[in-house]
């Protein structure tokens, strides 16, 4: 089975689908469709001969399967699991997707004052901003998941927010994906907008309930203008068929300040696109992320800091625990272009292997090009200390015991510096959850 | 010797200088204070040429010689050593081999033979011994992983081995507890001498109770606002500098 | 500017000249430009080889017509012509001493600072000079002969030890194992061979000296180096060429063999003509270098130095096969002016208790580029490897790029990998300091970078290390203002 054939699976698929997928009645978007299609042709699905997909071989797996686009409407109580598993959703304005599409039912959208929109993205399909943005951020060309996204998209999340406005609740977006015998994908965007000097906290979670192999395609474009500030974090819970292959891209102006944060857990295989330009001067992004594999998963996250302006700072940390035969990849490429003097950019990869048939493959990279810089990158890769385990053990504690507290000493770190206190239980059950069964 | 006249400088947009007038004269010891941001640290940094300093004004002359003229290791072969408040690390560069080259570069600039490194190490050791500073010191690279007041006594080296007419000591004292503080005075005073001057940025009165001045200055907005002897600096410690400045700045 | 009055005097920027900037001019035996087989077949007939080795470069050939160039560095060039390239060059006397050496040959080393007769003695080092294609001379051969020490050119150890050049040659580096090495096994002319055997720890440091001559010659190097059961060699290899207006291409390809116990130890200061200020001319230095520690508790370690070359595409390895081995990679990599650098190493763990070092130091200037790219992996059967990489980047003006690309494989959880890099400007405020305690700012850069450097100069046998410094000192000039 080749690649061609999927590659035509999804081609003849566009014919058939074109006329549900939403936006019918904006004449921009269906070109855009049409063109991404044309692109998503010409780039064909990544192989490991391209560079940034080296240790990743789709062929083997994912594009076996020739994921239905056509997937049931399913309802599942999100807010009582969420509650359950540690996010107080009441204190959030949670927007849920299901299979691909809004779910009004599922979601509590709370009003807002003027000048803030969080709403589903089919919805405002004809608004100004969203033609400004979609598509303009996250490129489609050379890029065969972002073309076929930008081709298929069915909903997402959009947030907007107008000049100095500031969203104290976090938005917190769940896509839920759930299927029977039949395989399924979904393919979903979102976008953030945040105008001058405003301030939003956005949580996209990604979490699965299915019986057969999903795909879950997502693209977020986030477009960040002076002194605005957010604070994005993503989680990864995609149960053990599923297939998530995400990217998240960003564009900073001057004096604004990105925060992303990874955690992911779940998925058979997961790929995560993590990617901002610090367009103008004093822009700031903060990138971190902990990855937990084990069994037969692989785990795979890429970051992409692109300094183009002086005076701009980077500061990267992602973390991972391979447990089992799971495979972690980790590549982290900084350019600080001609123009970007005076740019500060600090990345750290550190990962631990549980096990002997676990893998791991690191790639820091950088590329600099101005030379009043300060660039500095670690990379790490061991085992659980013996000697702290034998110091533990020898205070009583047993040894599988001894290990969960020392993995969670590692990967802990993670969730500490999450500041927010309507996430951190959350994401404390999350970590604590991944060690009980691993 | 050292003579300042409406010494004008700024850095960026910022005019830090307002017009130094300072006349030293040979085997004098003068002491400039004032609170932070008076532009005590910057008369230093620009009489040694630091980049960063663009010089709106004034002149000064070392033995009739323009200073501002001169790129800083002319300034430096001149005679003019400053010991710096945060004394820089050169990792790799060992201690003796960045001395001996400093000492060669300035011998041959006066015409006189370079000295070979059995000769060198000699004097080296002779000024290591007043300074209560281990030999060892010498074998590490230039002020990697020195504490604070090591690095304060490896300046205190340099200048002994150096052998400047204008000791430029830019708060010295800073970081330094009271046992090193004696040592690197002593080491200062041992090197006063008739032919050599001293000039001691601080912002505190401590420093001149083991290294005396002739004259001290006040130095606040760019400005020498008074000049006194010794006892200034003591009114100075006791009454703080809002006296001088008009009540805004304390010390 | 300040007159400048510090030792050693540093020449003006505008007079900056290649110092090794002259052409011998001696009658060569050349075949006609252009790649074929029976070019191939005509320098395995002239070096009278034997039947296996014109085989081998034939299937070397048939594999290279397959090959691509790779793209994957960061360096940019022309396409090479390899249909205009003279595969074969040789001086037409075929001296038998250093007495019959073509006197224009000798005054070349003398012009180069390598008067063999007297630095050969006075440093106890065995010079085996190549000039272009063919070995010219050979010094020590007796003495290092009674202990059992080959050391020769490769052609003569083809015609001497065909057994030795057999088992060993490919073994490292497969002929098919990438373009440039698929090429220089087709058409290499000569090299060095050099085997110390069991136990035998090899008296002096051994040296090879390259040069490349004749216009349009390539230079196909091949050196093949075996220590033997528990023996030891200190090998150098020192490169300098004379000025050139059109890029020539340098392919070389360098294997050593490690077995149980044994320790090689291969520095290099390469010195190929870089090109002009606006990049005109230059060699391009496509060099495959790879070490196989074979056996038990070996140990290969690399040391490079490399300042010249217009292009530099080189990555000395080891493949840790033997439990308890040892690799070793220190390298200094200065670019100025158009000079583009990718280099590294690759660290390839298979046996258990294997150990690596990296330390990098990249200086840029000018509008140079230098990248780091190395690979370390730890194979699954690879129990408690430890490998420690350090990779530092200097940045001089504000035209010039520094770039690390590491890749870090770990297939074992017993293994402990870490990977350090920094990239920064050169400091302003230790110039600065230099400069008040009356130092020049050529020198005070000079110390500086020199300092940044040391931790590899200090594996640098004492001779090679002070030629380093100077060279640093000469590639550095001009590139701060």
């Amino acid at each position: 089975m080749s690649t061609l054939t999927a590659q035509e699976h999804y081609l003849s698929s566009f014919s058939q689908l074109e006329a549900k997928l939403p936006g019918q009645d904006a004449a921009w978007l269906k070109s855009l469709r049409l063109q991404a299609l044309e692109q998503f042709k010409q780039a064909g699905f990544p192989t490991d001969k391209l560079e940034s997909w080296k240790y990743t071989n789709l062929s083997l797996n994912l594009l076996k399967e020739f994921f239905t686009f056509e997937v049931p409407a399913s309802t599942t109580v999100v807010a009582a699991q969420l509650k359950k598993n540690g996010f107080d959703t009441d204190k959030a304005h949670l927007v849920v997707f299901v299979n691909g599409k809004f779910s009004k039912e599922l979601s509590s959208l709370k009003p807002l004052e003027k000048g803030m929109t969080v709403q589903n993205l089919a919805s405002v399909l004809s608004n100004e901003t969203v033609k400004a943005f979609i598509g303009k951020i996250a490129l489609s060309q050379n890029k065969a998941f972002t073309a076929l996204n930008t081709a298929f998209f069915t909903d997402g999340l959009f947030v907007q927010l107008e000049a100095g406005k500031v969203l104290d609740a976090p938005v917190h977006a769940v896509y839920v994906s759930t299927n029977g015998s039949q395989t399924t994908q979904s393919h979903l965007r979102n976008l953030l907008v945040l105008a001058n000097d405003s301030k939003v906290n956005v949580i996209e979670h990604y979490w699965g309930e299915n019986v057969s192999a999903y795909l879950t395609n997502v693209v977020t474009e986030v477009a960040m203008a002076t002194g605005s500030t957010l604070d994005h974090l993503k989680i990864g819970q995609e149960d053990i068929k599923g297939y998530h292959i995400g990217s998240l891209i960003a564009q900073q102006e001057e004096g604004s300040y990105f925060a992303s944060r990874l955690f992911s857990v779940g998925g058979a295989l997961t790929r995560n696109d993590i990617e901002t330009t610090l367009g103008k001067k004093k822009a700031e992004c903060v990138l971190e992320g902990l990855y937990l594999a084990k069994e037969g998963q692989h785990v795979d996250t890429r970051t992409f800091i692109d300094h183009l302006s002086p005076n701009c700072n980077s500061t990267e940390v992602f973390k991972g625990v391979i447990d089992d035969q799971a495979v972690g990849v980790f590549d982290g490429r900084i350019l600080v272009r001609e123009n970007a003097q005076k740019t500060d950019a600090r990345q750290s990869n550190k990962n631990l292997l549980l096990t002997k048939e676990a893998k791991i493959y690191s790639k820091p990279q950088f590329q600099i090009y101005a030379d009043d810089v300060k660039c500095s990158h670690g990379s790490a890769t061991g085992q659980i200390d013996e000697e702290a385990l034998f110091y533990l053990q020898s205070r009583g504690i047993s040894r599988d015991e001894a290990k969960k507290v020392l993995v969670y000493a590692f990967a802990g770190e993670m969730v500490e510096k999450v500041e927010s206190g309507y996430l951190k239980p959350g994401l404390k059950k999350l970590v604590d959850s991944w060690m009980e069964v691993s | 010797m050292l003579i300042i006249k409406g010494l004008k400088a700024r850095v960026e947009d910022k005019q830090i200088l307002n017009g130094i007038d300072l006349t030293i004269n040979p085997g004098e010891v003068h002491a400039i204070m004032g609170p932070n941001g008076s532009g005590k640290s910057t008369l230093a940094h620009v009489l040694s040429g630091r980049p960063g300093y663009e010089i709106t004004g004034g002149e000064v002359t070392l033995d009739g010689k323009d200073l501002l003229s001169l790129s800083p290791e002319d300034r430096a072969r001149a005679g003019v050593f400053l010991a710096f408040q945060y004394p820089v690390e050169i990792p790799g560069v060992n201690n003796t081999y960045f001395l001996k080259a400093a000492l060669n570069a300035i011998r041959k600039s006066k015409g006189e033979e370079e000295l070979d490194a059995i000769d060198f190490l000699e004097l080296v050791k002779a000024k290591l011994k007043p300074l209560k500073m281990d030999e060892l010191m010498l074998q590490r690279a230039v002020n990697e992983g020195f504490s604070g007041g090591e690095k304060k006594k490896n300046e205190i080296l340099q200048m002994a081995v150096l052998e400047p007419k204008l000791g430029i000591l830019d708060e010295t004292d800073s970081g330094l507890d009271i046992d090193a503080l004696k040592v690197v005075a002593d080491g200062v005073n041992a090197l006063r001498g008739k032919n050599r001057s001293f000039l001691v940025v601080t912002h505190y009165q401590r420093l001149l109770d083991y290294i005396v001045p002739d004259q001290v200055h006040v130095l606040a907005g760019g400005k020498i606002i008074k000049t006194g002897g010794k006892e200034l600096a003591l009114e100075l410690e006791e009454k703080g500098y809002g006296w001088l400045t008009g009540e805004k700045v304390k010390a | 500017m300040t007159p400048k009055t510090q030792e050693p005097s540093v020449e003006k920027v505008t007079s900056e000249e290649y110092k090794y900037g002259f052409v011998t001019d001696i009658e060569a035996d050349s075949a006609p430009p252009g790649l074929n087989e029976d070019i191939i077949r005509f320098i395995s007939h002239k070096k009278k080889e034997p039947q296996f080795l014109l085989e081998w470069r034939l299937k070397a050939y048939r594999q290279w017509l397959k090959m691509k160039t790779p793209e994957w560095a960061y360096v940019q060039y022309p396409p090479i012509d390899y249909q205009d390239i003279i595969y074969y060059s040789a001086p037409k006397a075929g001296p038998k001493s250093l007495d019959e050496v073509d006197p224009e040959i000798l005054k070349t080393f003398e012009k180069l600072g390598v008067p063999m007769e007297e630095r050969a003695m006075l440093a106890g080092v065995a010079v085996d000079a190549v000039f272009d294609s063919v070995s010219v001379g050979t010094t020590f051969k007796k003495k290092l002969g009674e202990m059992g020490v080959i050391f020769c050119s490769f052609s003569e150890a083809v015609h001497e030890h065909p057994e030795l050049i057999e088992q060993y040659l490919g073994s490292v580096v497969p002929y098919n194992d990438n373009f440039y090495a698929a090429l220089n096994s087709a058409v290499f002319t000569d090299g060095s061979f050099c085997y110390i055997p069991k136990g035998v720890r090899c008296p002096m440091e051994l040296s090879t000296y390259f040069r490349i001559n004749a216009a349009k010659t390539g230079q196909f190097e091949r050196t093949l180096l075996i220590a033997d059961e528990d023996a030891y060699v200190s090998y150098l290899e020192g490169c300098t060429a004379p000025m050139r207006d059109e890029n020539q291409l340098h392919a070389a390809v360098v294997e050593l063999v490690a077995l149980k116990g044994a320790e090689i130890k291969y520095s290099t200061v390469q010195n190929w003509y870089p090109g002009d200020k606006d990049g005109k001319g230059g060699i391009y230095n496509f060099v495959t270098k790879r070490g196989a520690c074979r056996g038990d508790s070996s140990k290969i370690s690399w040391t490079q130095v490399e300042t010249g070359s217009a292009i530099t595409w080189k990555y000395p390895s080891c493949i840790l096969q033997g439990d308890n081995s040892v690799g070793e990679f220190y390298s200094v990599a200065v670019v100025n002016n158009m000079q583009q650098a990718d280099t590294g190493t690759k660290m390839i763990h298979l046996g258990k208790n294997t150990k690596s070092t990296i330390v990098s130091k990249g200086i840029s200037a000018g509008k140079g580029q230098n990248t780091y790219r190395g690979l370390v992996r730890i194979q699954p059967a690879a129990e408690n490897a430890h490998n420690y990489t350090q990779c530092d980047s200097l940045l001089m003006g504000d035209k010039c790029g520094a770039h690390t690309v590491p890749y870090i494989e770990v297939k074992n959880n017993t293994a402990k990998v870490g990977h350090e890099a920094s990239t920064s400007k050169i400091g302003e405020d230790q110039i600065f300091y230099c400069q008040q305690r009356g130092l020049s700012k050529e020198d005070a850069v000079n110390l500086i970078v020199n300092g940044f450097c040391k931790e590899v100069f200090r594996k640098l046998p004492m001779e090679f290390a002070v030629e380093a410094q100077k060279l640093l000192s000469v590639s550095l000039e001009g590139s701060v203002g």
